[in-house]
């Protein structure tokens, strides 16, 4: 009992070294100006700042893992352990500030004590729970398996066709951290006699983006519709799909909550570019760094990518088309040259990554069973498949109000048809394509699919509609609070007529 | 009723303002209803409480085992009336007239609130009310099931583990779970493993690890002919995606013809020496062999579900 206990321990250890590490991080790039301090009073900040932390924490314990491992092929335990010093180093720093943060807010956490219960109870569900779902086992598991037994990305392993390894050549993020994890569990498990690669408890990894998906919301929330950011973080916390440990959901060892995160955290930090005309590089960096993370974490960071530049594009022209009236020409050229800057630096630094990914991972053959996509681009397809944009509208219709779900699509496509109080910002607008245009690319990829489209329906549908689920849920919330709500009057105010 | 927007950036509530000045049909936080309006709500909310805590105690009974019943109870019963009580309590509590108690008293007050906020809104305004409630019902719904569907899952995964076959839509079939234990006791960890089977494949892998599985090249093409073959699939689409075979056709035809190495070579240069295959629609097939990595013979049943050795 003390091994399987242990190992669980040991991961929720490990979790909390990433977050504080994070911590550290994010207060040094502080100091060095490229932030704000973390002290200041803005509401939400400090939720927004705890995701934001976790999510840099992932990215410092992985990306030197990616980049030892695209060099020599193959990561030794020597990498492990200095990864793990340098965590310990920072997260001892991060400790101390974070305490020293939380006491500063400790008068207003009053209102978050429900999350708090919420993060509890899914922390329990994750300690209880092992990697059950098919791409949590033979996507991401086996590839964490593999790389921390310490063998190479450039052997049969992940280049022999015939070797059973389900997409043998899908970015490693995720079986990165999963393979620090098994790596040092496997360490106790060697110590108290246990079984080695024991996967209970895994999904407290997850846990940690699924509670900074939260806190990203809430403080989203907050940001604009001040005092309901703890409460529409809830709303959007119990949301079954988020914490449940069927095929693709937030627990299942699917790495789609991680996208999901790092994804949401990019808009809403890119979104900020498109609001205002001064160019600001913190919020560039830090978006550009958690698309890559999202990139490094699924195929379909190209889409999210694309999705974001289509995004600016929009804004700009938006923009253009708010002010035809009376926007003068200069001001029209510095719209249209922010926006370029934004689409230009935005680009370049995510850039890299694909070259990265390029030189990793191109070398790898594709599965044997693998279709291309590409190919479906013909006429001969393309005559075949006319009645499928039915099927699939008739399939998301239906997905759209299943109950794992709840009832956050219906809630927010409802509002989107509201009047508005006031009218849009170029923030908002900024969310609403990038939602508009990755549902488009997701939609158009069930239409043209190689493989049988009820399985493909089936299997990938509610994986890639959690890709976006959270911005949704901010667009949505960010509509409901501009809806002309009303409140009762109140014995002090005066009472016209 | 008067009401007013609310403005931008603010909750509805001013930051000055109490919950118990709010209200303007009300008496100093009190509930302004009638009193027999007041006594038959508080009547009903306590009956409702009482029912929810009686059935909330005989499930937790029926559960620890005091009061011995034939039925199967769960958390979820529980739950449910546990939540009805609470909710009849803060009923009781929203109605009881002239409170002494400072906290009933502002509880009042957040309730005459929500009533009034609720009166005020237009049509829409109570439909998406309406909805975030559903949406929370239907989430308590799941975090009630869950203690129940993890303890499922364990035992399937248990049970699964106990048999070589089960009875599924009467058909017999092999227990996946079963089988892997199997291999892990047949085979070596660091063999190479040739697997005939189906997409279960990549979960074995992944369970078997450290031992590499490898798929035949006529396997990897039937798997690439195969993607909607699935029991859990047809019967999620009641047949309908059958219907998708033609896709199956399609690509095997454009699909450049792979040149297949002799067996005994493949194997070879692979170094195997075990062979499973699995076959869920026929458990009696399912085996691991020894093989002659020279000349990819069989060299006996290590494991077979009848005899296992």
């Amino acid at each position: 009992m003390i091994g399987p206990c242990g190992m669980i321990v040991l991961t929720w250890l490990w979790l909390a070294g990433v977050w504080l590490s994070g911590w550290a991080s994010i207060s040094l790039l502080a100091r060095f100006g490229t932030r704000q301090s973390l002290s200041t009073k803005e509401r939400g900040k400090l939720a927004g700042d705890l995701a934001t932390a976790f999510l840099t924490g992932v990215l410092v314990c992985v990306l030197p893992l990616y980049v030892i491992l695209a060099v020599v092929g193959r990561l030794s335990a020597v990498a492990f352990v200095t990864v793990l010093c340098v965590q310990l180093g920072l997260a001892c720093l991060g400790a101390r500030s974070l305490l020293r943060e939380l006491r500063h807010h400790a008068g207003r956490l009053q209102d978050w004590w429900g999350l708090v219960g919420w993060a509890l109870v899914v922390g329990l569900l994750a300690s209880a729970a092992a990697l059950w779902g098919y791409d949590a086992q033979a996507i991401y598991g086996l590839k964490a398996k593999i790389l921390a037994d310490g063998l190479s990305i450039y052997g049969p392993d992940f280049m022999d066709p015939y070797r059973v390894h389900y997409w043998n050549n899908y970015p490693l993020l995720v079986p990165l951290l999963e393979a620090q994890v098994f790596f040092w569990r496997n360490q106790w498990a060697l110590l108290t006699g246990e079984e080695l690669w024991n996967d209970l408890g895994m999904p407290v990894l997850l846990w940690g983006f699924i509670i900074a998906l939260v806190l990203q919301v809430a403080a989203a929330t907050e940001r604009r519709w001040v005092g309901c950011g703890p409460w529409m973080g809830l709303l959007f916390a119990i949301t079954p799909m988020l914490w449940r440990w069927t095929e693709g959901a937030g627990l299942s060892g699917s790495v789609d909550v991680v996208f999901a995160g790092f994804v949401l955290s990019a808009v809403l930090e890119l979104c900020q570019l498109a609001e205002r005309t001064q160019l600001q590089w913190g919020p560039l960096i830090r978006g550009a760094l958690f698309l890559t993370g999202a990139c490094l974490t699924k195929q379909e960071g190209v889409i999210a990518t694309g999705a974001i530049l289509g995004a600016f594009v929009a804004t700009t022209v938006w923009k253009l088309w708010r002010g035809r009236d009376s926007l003068a020409s200069l001001a029209v050229r510095r719209v249209i040259l922010s926006g370029a800057r934004c689409l230009l630096l935005v680009g370049l630094l995510v850039l890299p990554t694909f070259v990265f990914l390029r030189v990793v991972h191109g070398c790898m053959p594709a599965p044997p069973y693998s279709r291309p996509y590409l190919e479906t681009l013909n006429l001969d397809w393309l005559s075949r498949i006319s009645d499928r944009p039915l099927t699939v509208g008739a399939f998301a219709v239906n997905e759209f109000f299943n109950n794992r779900w709840g009832l956050l699509w219906l809630l927010g496509s409802l509002s989107l048809f509201l009047p508005r109080r006031h009218p849009i910002d170029a923030a908002t607008v900024f969310c609403r394509a990038f939602l508009v245009l990755v549902l488009a690319a997701y939609l158009a990829i069930f239409v043209v699919t190689p493989y049988p489209l009820h399985f493909h329906l089936h299997t990938a549908f509610a994986r890639l509609m959690f890709h976006i689920f959270p911005v949704f849920v901010v667009v949505a919330i960010e509509q409901i609070a501009s809806l002309p709500w009303k409140r009762p009057a109140l014995p002090a105010e005066p009472i016209a007529g | 009723m008067m009401s007013e927007n609310i403005p931008l950036g603010t909750s509805g509530v001013k930051s000055s303002e109490s919950p118990s000045a709010g209200g303007g049909n009300r008496e100093n936080g009190r509930l302004a209803a009638p009193p027999w309006k007041s006594w038959l709500l508080t009547f009903v909310c306590g009956l409702l409480a009482l029912l929810g805590m009686g059935a909330a105690v005989q499930a937790g009974c029926v559960i620890l085992g005091i009061y011995p019943s034939g039925k199967t109870v769960l958390v979820k019963h529980v739950g449910w009336p546990l939540l009805l009580a609470l909710f009849g309590l803060a009923g009781v509590l929203a109605m009881w007239p002239r409170p002494a108690w400072n906290w009933v008293q502002r509880w009042q007050a957040t309730m005459r609130w929500a009533i009034d906020f609720w009166w005020a809104q237009p049509w829409w305004g109570r439909v998406l009310i309406i909805v975030g409630i559903g949406h929370g019902l239907i989430s308590v719904e799941y975090f009630l099931n869950c203690p129940e569907d993890l303890l499922r899952q364990y035992q399937e995964i248990k049970q699964f583990a106990s048999a070589p076959s089960r009875l599924f839509a009467g058909q017999r079939v092999a227990n996946l779970e079963y089988h892997i234990q199997q291999y892990r006791r047949a085979i070596p960890p660091n063999a190479q493993v040739a697997y005939r089977g189906s997409w279960e494949a990549m979960i074995v892998a992944y369970q078997l690890y450290p031992r590499r599985l490898f798929l035949l090249p006529e396997d990897a093409q039937r798997l690439a002919r195969a993607w909607g073959d699935h029991r859990w699939l047809e019967i999620k689409t009641k047949g309908a995606s059958r219907a998708d075979t033609w896709t199956e056709e399609y690509w095997a035809a454009r699909r450049p013809p792979v040149e297949i190495p002799p067996l005994h070579q493949f194997l070879a240069e692979r170094d195997i020496q075990y062979m499973i295959i699995f076959s869920e629609n026929h458990p009696e097939l399912c085996r691991v062999l020894r093989l002659n990595p020279d000349t990819g013979l069989a060299c006996g049943h290590i494991f077979q579900e009848d005899a296992p050795r």
